[in-house]
């Protein structure tokens, strides 16, 4: 493979890693936490799902010439990672959560259905098996969507409350990472695309749960995709490594 | 009062090695007993989850971070099934589920003694799969053959996981074992913390009165000390060969019996924890639960409303 073409998948399966698997990590926050024994099973194992599609891209990212998985994960500062920061924002309540991940898995389809555009079998192969355990996370957060919407006054209330709290954060969300010209000649729709392909679903949904439309999605202030990043990803990646870091290069 | 007609009938098909389901007579005792029994089972597991749980966002390495979380997760699964068995035999009784776990809140329901305990290092988290779960399977694998019959058939598929759980502990265990110098000394205060929680965990050497009734349904078929004896038995060879030390100069196994001698663990200190909930993580553990059956209420109540709701639309 060219070095050019190299270097352009890594870094669009960087961002597509990081999302995943700080998705996967603030999920399992939830665990043991989640309102219902059966949804902390449920949220656990879509948590552990996300994890395991990381895995995945951590380890084409690998044989693409980055480092090992573990050292991605344990030993790369904040600045070089590429996740949104809507994706790293502390979870907030329930129902914060709940629209977090309910706007992150229409995102995540659309961005993976783009992206078996990509001529590179080892993804178009690996993409298979995700999409099928996606389109079962989307309907989950779908579901919770419709439940809280029509769940009576405080659950109404929480959900109002916490898509003002979410939607300011959404904007670097769409963004691939890549430059216009990149993304066109990997054949991959425009990050405004996608935003507006996003937009299209959303929107509609909103109507059918009597949510009214909070505007479009303001545009960015921050950038994870540039791997400018809010203090809350220090310090998840500051938790995560706590354990590793008192012997780095000991197994464990 | 039961019929006492009824009640030789069943204790007659106890003898011949009956099963008892879920819909068939039972005295009420055996009731009551099964329900306390399956209740705490429940609890535990749930309870059992958060000394792991607070590991997962810290643990070192990607696969050991996937293996926990689905072992912890595999624990709430546990608890989810026991708690659904309990919540069966409760129908009586009018309590269900919340009920089950109000009573966690409230300290009307015990759970395992290791649960009330600290785990300050990752060596812990690897230490309670090593030991504690390796301890459950000898008291699970003894219920296995309960008088019970969907007690037994659950506990067929929870002791299976069990042993993963083990050796997802071992192989925590076995990296540190093999590791740095801090590693390694990590691992020894877990297993020195753990070893005497580990000797109270199967029960006084004289069983209680409920114990003994447990013995006569059938329900359990081994007594404490038989199950502390199997435990030490196992482990002492398998800690020693890790090349770490157990923090009990007492323990010797007798060559004629082949019957272990060791330290009492604290008695006292221990009944009082699981019965106060006045242990050192006790009451910040039935925070966390607190947390989410309390303050998520709401969520389940929106649940409710909606599935109503929803229902009465046309074309539901």
């Amino acid at each position: 493979m060219e070095q050019a073409m190299q270097e352009a998948l890594i870094r669009l399966v960087t961002p597509i890693a990081d999302d995943e698997w700080i998705v996967g990590h603030r999920g399992s926050e939830w665990l043991g936490l989640a309102p219902e024994l059966e949804e902390d099973l449920a949220f656990s194992s879509i948590h552990q799902d996300e994890m395991g599609h990381a895995l995945f891209f951590y380890e084409l990212l690998h044989a693409l010439g980055a480092p090992d998985p573990d050292r991605q994960v344990y030993a790369r500062p904040a600045e070089a990672w590429r996740n949104a920061c809507f994706v790293e924002m502390p979870n907030g309540d329930w129902a914060a959560t709940v629209v977090r991940r309910y706007c992150y898995e229409v995102f995540d389809r659309l961005r993976l259905d783009a992206l078996t555009a990509v001529g590179f079998p080892p993804l178009r192969d690996g993409l298979k098996k995700i999409q099928r355990e996606e389109a079962y996370h989307l309907k989950h957060f779908q579901l919770w969507m419709e439940l809280l919407a029509n769940g009576g006054e405080e659950a109404r209330h929480r959900l109002d409350a916490a898509l003002a709290a979410v939607w300011p954060t959404l904007p670097d969300l769409f963004g691939w990472g890549l430059g216009e010209a990149e993304t066109t000649a990997l054949g991959l729709p425009s990050a405004r695309a996608l935003k507006d392909a996003w937009v299209r679903e959303v929107r509609p949904r909103f109507e059918s749960w009597h949510l009214s439309w909070p505007n479009d999605p303001p545009s960015a202030s921050w950038n994870g995709r540039e791997g400018a990043h809010t203090p809350h990803l220090s310090e998840l990646l500051n938790t995560m490594r706590a354990v590793r870091e008192l012997a780095p290069d000991a197994p464990w | 009062m039961d019929d006492p007609i009824r009640t030789r009938e069943f204790l007659e098909r106890l003898e011949r090695g009956d099963k008892i389901e879920a819909t068939d007579w039972m005295p009420s005792e055996y009731r009551d007993l099964l329900i306390k029994q399956i209740h705490m089972h429940g609890i535990s597991e749930i309870m059992g989850a958060y000394p792991e749980k607070e590991w997962v966002p810290k643990a070192p390495t990607i696969r050991r971070k996937l293996a926990l979380n689905a072992k912890v997760q595999d624990e709430i699964g546990h608890g989810q099934m026991l708690l659904r068995l309990a919540e069966d035999l409760s129908r009586p009784y009018g309590r269900g589920r919340e009920a089950l776990m109000d009573d966690v809140i409230a300290g009307r329901v015990k759970f395992h003694n290791v649960f009330h305990m600290a785990a300050p290092t990752w060596a812990d988290a690897g230490v309670i799969g090593f030991l504690v779960d390796g301890g459950a399977i000898i008291t699970q694998a003894m219920l296995l053959d309960s008088s019970y019959a969907p007690y037994a058939r659950m506990l067929k598929r929870i002791v299976a996981e069990e042993s993963f759980h083990m050796q997802h502990g071992e192989s925590v265990v076995l990296a540190l074992a093999e590791g740095t110098e801090a590693q390694r000394s990590m691992l020894q205060e877990a297993i020195n913390r753990w070893w005497e929680p580990m000797m109270f965990f199967f029960g006084p050497r004289e069983m209680g009165r409920g114990s003994q009734r447990m013995m006569e349904y059938k329900i359990r078929t081994l007594t404490n000390e038989e199950l502390r004896q199997k435990f030490i038995n196992r482990y002492v060879p398998r800690v020693r060969a890790l090349g770490l030390t157990l923090p009990d100069p007492k323990l010797k196994q007798d060559p004629a019996t082949g019957l272990w001698e060791y330290t009492d663990p604290d008695w006292d200190w221990f009944n009082r924890m699981v019965r106060d909930n006045s242990g050192p993580m006790s009451q910040a553990r039935i925070a966390l639960r607190r947390f989410a059956h309390e303050e998520q209420r709401w969520v389940r109540e929106a649940v409710r409303r909606a599935s109503d709701e929803l229902a009465r639309l046309p074309g539901a």
